[in-house]
């Protein structure tokens, strides 16, 4: 059977005068519905480049995307969001500031305006209803984040691509966001690209990783192994760092 | 018992109606890092702003800095104290720099205002510890051709070029890899062990404070809830809000 989503050696080139980036050489994924896929890697290991390519942000040099076995490479943002919805870091600045948010979640329903599912989700997602009539700048940087999630699964999409999506949040504020992702997780809603540089987090969260490095993927595999047997050096280095961040013994 | 380099006494700073620290007591001995804890908004960098003296702000209580209060002070004379005495690194290093001048102009501009040399390889050498590779193109470039996390790093390189006495880092690890942001904790206690270097860094993740802190506080909604060592703060909190801070730390799962 297919997978829901696929990409086939990806490539991407950016040029700026005379200066030549790989951003992507070569990469080549595949996510199956119920799946969250970990992406980590340093800034500027092309985790970024990836997650717009898929969605048609970015234009790529070579390669294909597939959803449920069909491609779609080369489709615009608005087409791709059809099925796929991405998040980002800056939740905040995803809204339009002048639009209430019940405005801004309805728009991306195409259309569709169902008041009542907008409710339903925003209490899936743990918030109040009348945050709703609210202007993004009145809402904090996790609320913003959760009225994200919202906003992705009222436009029907099955894959949501989060980039970086809890780093501008603080500790506490993460650890909310990351328990919702897991619960939705749990009932099979969700199917997710999560990109984050931080591995602890990945690891908490998703069922495979992929480790990316100048544009390459260096590893990939199930959660547990790559985080038990590491193979390359530069995912050792990540682990490493991790570990020296966790207060592991302490909290248990 | 070691000499206190700064001990800060039921001090109250408010932004016009809103009291944002309230009658925090706090002190960092000589050769120490203190990490400030907490969630956004509350408080620890405002804390930070009264130590510089940033204006705006009221305070009430006492800043005493190797036993001289800071509060009745000047702004002229506290003025003086930052960049030597008092070192600041801020979160968001863009506000740090001139976006159009090159850094070897600004390097050379501010070392020049507080009469020291510019000293070439003790810049490259930070600059490697700090991950930072290319040393002279650094130097030739301008801070908006850099990414956010490579400006943070060269701020850092410039506070620490000045041999402050204490250095007030805020949230600067927060828009860093977590591999970066090691190797950043990691010159902070190079420089401390190194220089004696005084350090307080503010940060939200505890995680970063286990791997630097001698001392932790713990603020939330403007107190400083829980004040101790490292290893009381991290191993025996004795507040509720502590343990949920420490619970929240992301954890490599490996079972």
């Amino acid at each position: 059977m297919a997978h829901l989503l696929e990409g086939k050696n990806l490539y991407k080139t950016y040029r700026e005068k005379a200066k030549v980036t790989q951003a992507l050489s070569d990469v080549s994924f595949y996510l199956d519905r119920g799946e969250i896929l970990g992406i980590v890697g340093e800034s500027g290991s092309g985790k970024s480049t990836l997650l717009k390519a898929i969605a048609g942000m970015l234009k790529l040099d070579q390669g294909s995307v597939l959803y449920n076995g069909k491609d779609f490479t080369g489709m615009t943002p608005r087409q791709t969001g059809a099925f796929l919805q991405m998040i980002f870091q800056d939740a905040n600045s995803s809204f339009d500031p002048r639009r209430v948010m019940k405005k801004s979640i309805m728009e991306s329903g195409r259309g569709k305006k169902d008041e009542g599912r907008i409710l339903e989700l925003v209490s899936l997602v743990g918030l109040e209803e009348d945050l709703l009539s609210r202007k993004p700048s009145s809402l904090s940087g996790g609320q913003c984040q959760r009225m994200a999630i919202a906003r992705a699964f009222y436009s029907d999409a099955d894959i949501l691509l989060c980039d970086e999506m809890t780093s501008a949040l603080d500790v506490t504020t993460q650890a909310q966001v990351v328990e919702l992702l897991q619960d939705l997780k749990k009932d099979g809603r969700l199917s997710a690209v999560f990109v984050s540089h931080d591995i602890a987090l990945v690891s908490m969260l998703c069922d495979r990783i992929m480790v990316m490095k100048d544009g390459t993927c260096v590893e990939e595999g199930d959660t547990l192994t790559v985080i038990k047997h590491p193979c390359v050096d530069y995912t050792k280095e990540l682990l490493e760092s991790a570990r020296r961040q966790s207060i592991q013994e302490i909290s248990e | 018992m070691a000499e206190r380099l700064l001990d800060i006494k039921d001090l109250w700073v408010a932004y016009e109606e809103i009291e944002a620290v309230k009658g925090a007591c706090l002190y960092v001995e000589k050769g120490e890092v203190l990490c400030i804890v907490g969630e956004s908004g509350s408080g620890k960098s405002t804390l930070i702003r009264a130590i510089t003296g940033s204006s705006m702000i009221t305070v009430k209580g006492s800043i005493l800095l190797e036993g001289e209060d800071l509060v009745p002070m000047k702004k002229r004379e506290r003025q003086k104290l930052l960049g030597t005495k008092i070192g600041l690194i801020q979160q968001n290093p863009a506000g740090a720099f001139n976006p159009i001048r090159t850094f070897d102009k600004q390097f050379r501009e501010t070392l020049k205002s507080h009469d020291i040399l510019f000293d070439n390889e003790k810049l490259d050498q930070l600059f490697v510890t700090l991950g930072l590779k290319d040393t002279q193109g650094i130097l030739k470039s301008r801070p908006y051709e850099m990414s956010g996390g490579m400006n943070q790093r060269i701020a850092i390189a410039a506070a620490m070029l000045m041999d402050p006495e204490l250095l007030l880092c805020d949230e600067i690890t927060s828009a860093l890899d977590v591999t970066t942001a090691i190797a950043v904790t990691d010159e902070l206690l190079r420089l401390k062990n190194e220089k004696g270097t005084t350090i307080i860094l503010v940060t939200h993740n505890l995680g970063i404070a286990a791997n630097i802190a001698d001392k932790i506080a713990i603020m939330s909604k403007g107190e400083v809830i829980e004040f101790g060592s490292a290893d009381q703060v991290l191993y025996d909190p004795q507040r509720e809000y502590t343990r949920n801070l420490l619970r929240d730390v992301p954890k490599l799962i490996e079972k």
